[in-house]
């Protein structure tokens, strides 16, 4: 077999398992991106928090950074249901997409407060709980 | 020379072919990879079911904290953990919890001293005034001297303190700041000799539970099976009043509370499972147990809160 045909064939060779080796990670970066930035975790890791602010009798209070630099969200609590709504998205306005720009999870009590914002901080005072924009 | 130029061709087409194959091979890749994405997101990235065991954690973790429950010293400090059986009381004969619990949902706790074995009757001797008693004589008072005898005392009276051979029954038929003290006589029913060792309530049974205690057969009355006298312990339970539900499937869980578990007993924990479950389907229903401890008249003792939890979505 000739020296072209046998380099072409092991060139072809290694590059197919450099990209077997590169697109699980790169899948995995890619999913990765969608879950931080998809309101639906957002929704969750703040709902648990601000639920689980009742549980402590001396901590008084928690930050919350949202776990990516590109994503901008609008949170709102209402009737014991937090709403996370991500705004920084044109396409976000498609309803196909629904958990991931549009979500909503269940809170412990009641609270009442609108914020625009992206790092937020959970204060409590004796039994309130409060939270406040940090940036 | 001719065959050389004819080989390079053939070396040519082979590895242009391997390119398109290779090309083919990473265009399914891509293809694939999005149609996993496309089912990401219709069917959620957190898969709902692992929502009903998370709060099902946070509900236990603020009820251990919580301040209309756990014993407070006389300094004002709170304890976590520790939850403070006339506090238990107040909230058990309420049934229920309005002012926190998660909307959609079901949430029943029910909280008791660990399992008979682990809580010997003499560690008991201080309950005397369980909740079950409180709450029968609150829905028919007596006197102090009546009840006693109901309980096959000779006689009964009020006092700040009762004293060694008395047996205290609770403050019900009595001033503020006072106990009923019934003496004289021995208790000669199951429920009267159990509820003298500070236990809850007792009935003749051929072979007691896991959870009840065996007195033996004295008080038991003569039959053809051979019956034990099986001492339950004192429970607590209530609920977080369903929000955002239907009232057909409230009156349904309502239904299964007062036919399993009820404010002061708790005829059976998988029987209530199995009953909430017979309408809440969506994601099934999270149940566990939490090592708890309860402060009674001075004395702190092993205690259990089990809480059934299912979250529906609107």
């Amino acid at each position: 077999m000739p020296v072209v045909e046998m380099l072409g064939i092991v060139s072809m060779i290694i590059l197919g398992i450099i990209l077997l080796l590169i697109i699980p990670k790169l899948i995995n970066e890619f999913l990765g991106s969608f879950a931080y930035t998809s309101a639906e975790i957002v929704a969750r890791d703040i709902a648990s928090l601000v639920s689980l602010s009742k549980a402590s009798l001396h901590i008084t209070s928690m930050n919350y950074e949202i776990p990516t630099e590109v994503a901008k969200f609008n949170l709102e609590f209402d009737n014991r249901y937090l709403t996370v709504l991500r705004i920084d998205k044109a396409y976000c306005k498609n309803s196909e997409l629904k958990e991931f720009c549009k979500s909503f999870y269940p809170i412990l009590f009641d609270l009442n407060v609108k914020i625009e914002g992206k790092n937020f901080k959970i204060i409590k005072r004796e039994d309130e709980v409060l939270i406040n924009v940090i940036e | 020379m001719r065959y050389s130029l004819m080989s390079s061709n053939k070396a040519l087409v082979m590895t242009t072919n391997i390119a398109i194959a290779m090309l083919i091979l990473i265009m399914i890749f891509v293809v694939f990879y999005f149609v996993v994405l496309k089912f990401i997101f219709r069917f959620h990235i957190i898969p709902r079911e692992a929502q009903a065991r998370t709060h099902g954690i946070i509900i236990a973790n603020v009820l251990l904290s919580y301040k209309d429950l756990i014993y407070q010293d006389t300094s004002g400090n709170f304890y976590r953990g520790t939850f403070d059986s006339s506090k238990l009381d107040k909230v058990s004969q309420k049934n229920k919890i309005e002012d926190i619990g998660f909307p959609n949902s079901y949430a029943t706790v029910i909280i008791t001293y660990a399992e008979s074995n682990e809580v010997t009757a003499t560690q008991l001797q201080s309950f005397k005034s369980n909740a079950d008693k409180v709450n029968k004589i609150s829905l028919s008072p007596e006197t102090c001297s009546e009840q006693c005898q109901n309980k096959d005392y000779s006689s009964g009276s009020c006092k700040p303190h009762c004293s060694f051979e008395e047996t205290s029954i609770g403050r019900d038929g009595c001033p503020i700041n006072e106990v009923c003290c019934c003496s004289g006589g021995e208790p000669k029913t199951c429920e009267a000799k159990c509820e003298s060792l500070g236990y809850s309530s007792g009935v003749c049974k051929p072979v007691c539970s896991e959870t009840e205690k065996n007195i033996g057969s004295g008080t038991c009355p003569p039959s053809r099976v051979m019956k034990t006298c099986c001492c339950s312990l004192p429970v607590w339970s209530f609920y977080f009043y369903p929000r955002n539900i239907k009232e057909e499937n409230i009156e349904k869980f309502l239904n299964c509370y007062n036919q399993y578990v009820g404010p002061f007993y708790t005829k059976s924990i998988p029987e209530f499972y199995k009953c909430v479950m017979s309408f809440v389907t969506e994601a099934g229903v999270y149940m566990d147990e939490f090592p708890i401890s309860i402060y009674k008249d001075g004395e702190i003792y092993l205690g259990k809160m089990t809480i059934i939890f299912s979250q529906v979505y609107k």
